[in-house]
């Protein structure tokens, strides 16, 4: 039932940014999240689109498998976009039929909504695609370790990370064989009211409880019986270092937020396009 | 009426490329009544095959009809699933009611059956499988010992009434004494209740004590099938394949290489001894 389902999407290429640090990929994606919400020309962003789809390029992962991740935003999609579209009057009219008004404003932050979501997407599953869950929560834990003077716990956060993660598929494949055990008791799973079916859920998710619960415990004795107290004086077997690419990915990554930041403070392409096109709608109203 | 098998053949994640076909073209009959052994090594589609008999998995092509149900239709699926029993190797997968009578009864109710035959059949079904119905019926499924988990979960496919009995390893993970009582309880439905059980187990030993065919499986393959004595026989081709054959078909075998005459079809201590009876018998005569 779940085996055609794929977890944690590493897309196993080797490239400059599979190689980079994980802490120097997390840092860049929020510098990128940054740039995505201080774009203000809609211009600009192509920008921003260029820097993701040269990110892409240099990951060697295929780009269908980025543009996935917008996969179960096609409904959200349009309706971010119509709603913006209808909803805000600023600007230009450019169309207009009884209660229908479409602005300047409109299309533009229309367009702007659903361009910063698909950014902000496809950024962020670039980052999954090419990191291993285990490297990424590794990172993690770095990057949240200065924390630990004010007693954040990171390495307790980053492990419970690594175990949850581990089991996922574990407790997929138990849930299978639990439906399984129950559906040849004569279960019925499909049929009934929304309040029957959540019901009829409860022999399958009491037994996956039980279970996890008892793993968790035999889990919790595996790891004291071979010392395991917790992060203090733990070493690790690869150790994250810092290289010349790490550094020319933050160059690249600065030169874009400076690029965005001086282009739509000088350049002032946005209205000078609305203006350039304002005969357009005006000749036909 | 029986279970028919005619090739079925089923591919994980058929059309993918990790399409892996597990079943080859199987051809199977289980007929009423009959304690078929089902055995192989891990790997070699026991647990697929059987999870075909119920409809849990559909053939990716081939036919397995239940009592003439065809397990492919949706509709008829149902009916024929009623027939099927099926106990899994772990009780936790099954367990989950506040106590043994309720989740013993879970699958009598949904026959539908009414209050008071659901309520014999629970009693019948915990007496069969020896759990005492004063001290166990309000006990919590969770506070029990492994064994007495085994019986909370057989019961409960039991009450069912099934008309075929399908075993996934029943005795995995119990002491020797608990392995006979579980295989003799097995053996004492198929007397009283009348159904066929199909039994997957590592133990050949287990399987030769009580059933009526073996059939090998091997690469998804069914690779022979026969009486326990023509497959026992070939003691040394199943060693080689990686399973266990019987201890006694083991040192017939290995008393023939030895240079003792001994007859074919040798796999019960009993049987051994016998023979081995008459052999001295034998000698002392010249």
């Amino acid at each position: 039932m779940f085996k055609d389902l794929t977890l944690g999407q590493y897309f196993p290429v080797d490239s400059v940014v599979h190689r980079l640090d994980p802490r120097t990929k997390l840092v860049l994606l929020i510098m990128y999240i940054v740039a995505v919400f201080i774009v203000k020309d809609i211009w600009v962003f192509g920008l921003v689109i260029g820097f993701m789809l040269f990110m892409t390029a240099m990951s060697k992962v295929p780009l269908s498998y980025v543009l996935k991740a917008i996969k179960p935003m096609r409904v959200l999609l349009p309706l971010m976009f119509l709603l913006n579209l209808f909803m805000i009057n600023s600007g230009d009219v450019i169309f207009s039929w009884k209660f229908i008004t479409i602005t300047t404003g409109g299309v533009r932050q229309a367009l702007f909504i659903v361009l910063r979501l698909i950014a902000l997407v496809t950024g962020a599953s670039l980052l999954t695609l090419t990191t291993t869950p285990v490297s990424l929560t590794e990172g993690l834990e770095r990057l949240l370790s200065p924390l630990k003077i004010i007693k954040f716990p990171a390495h307790e956060l980053a492990m419970m990370m690594t175990i949850a993660l581990r089991f996922i598929p574990t407790l997929l494949e138990e849930a299978d064989k639990i439906m399984k055990a129950q559906l040849a008791r004569g279960a019925d799973l499909e049929s009934g009211n929304i309040f029957k079916r959540a019901k009829a859920m409860l022999p399958i998710l009491i037994p996956l409880f039980v279970n996890s619960f008892r793993r968790a415990e035999e889990l919790a004795l595996a790891m004291e019986s071979r010392c395991y107290h917790g992060g203090e004086g733990r070493t690790r077997l690869k150790v994250l270092k810092f290289h010349m690419r790490d550094l020319w990915a933050f160059l690249i990554m600065a030169g874009l937020l400076a690029a965005v930041i001086i282009l739509q403070n000088t350049l002032q392409i946005d209205s000078w396009m609305v203006s350039l096109l304002r005969p357009l709608w005006e000749k036909a109203a | 009426m029986p279970i028919v098998i005619e090739k079925l053949t089923y591919t994980y994640q058929s059309g993918s490329v990790n399409a892996f076909t597990a079943l080859h073209e199987i051809d199977l009959t289980i007929n009423d009544g009959e304690f078929v052994g089902l055995i192989g090594h891990t790997g070699s589609g026991k647990s697929t095959l059987i999870q075909q008999l119920n409809g849990l998995m559909q053939p990716t092509s081939g036919i397995v009809k239940v009592d003439g149900y065809d397990m492919s239709d949706k509709k008829q699926r149902a009916k024929g699933r009623a027939l099927v029993g099926m106990v899994f190797q772990y009780p936790d997968y099954q367990l989950f009611d506040e106590t043994v009578y309720k989740d013993i009864s879970f699958g009598p109710k949904n026959m539908k059956l009414d209050a008071e035959e659901v309520d014999r059949r629970v009693r019948e079904a915990m007496r069969l499988v020896g759990l005492d119905f004063d001290e166990f019926a309000e006990k919590s499924p969770f506070e029990l010992s492994g064994g007495e988990k085994r019986r909370t979960a057989l019961a409960g496919i039991i009450a069912m009434y099934p008309k075929y009995l399908v075993l996934d390893e029943p005795m995995a993970g119990l002491d020797p004494a608990g392995r006979r009582a579980v295989l003799k309880m097995i053996d004492d439905f198929r007397k009283q209740l009348g159904c066929a059980v199909v039994m997957v187990s590592h133990s050949m030993d287990d399987i030769a004590k009580t059933a009526d065919k073996v059939v090998v499986l091997r690469d998804g393959k069914i690779y022979t099938s026969g009486t326990p004595e023509e497959i026992f026989s070939r003691a040394d081709e199943l060693y080689e394949m990686g399973l266990e054959p019987p201890f006694a078909a083991r040192l017939a075998s290995e008393l023939k290489r030895r240079g003792f005459v001994l007859p074919d079809g040798i796999y019960t201590n009993a049987a051994l001894a016998d023979a081995l009876d008459a052999y001295k018998g034998g000698l002392g005569n010249v």
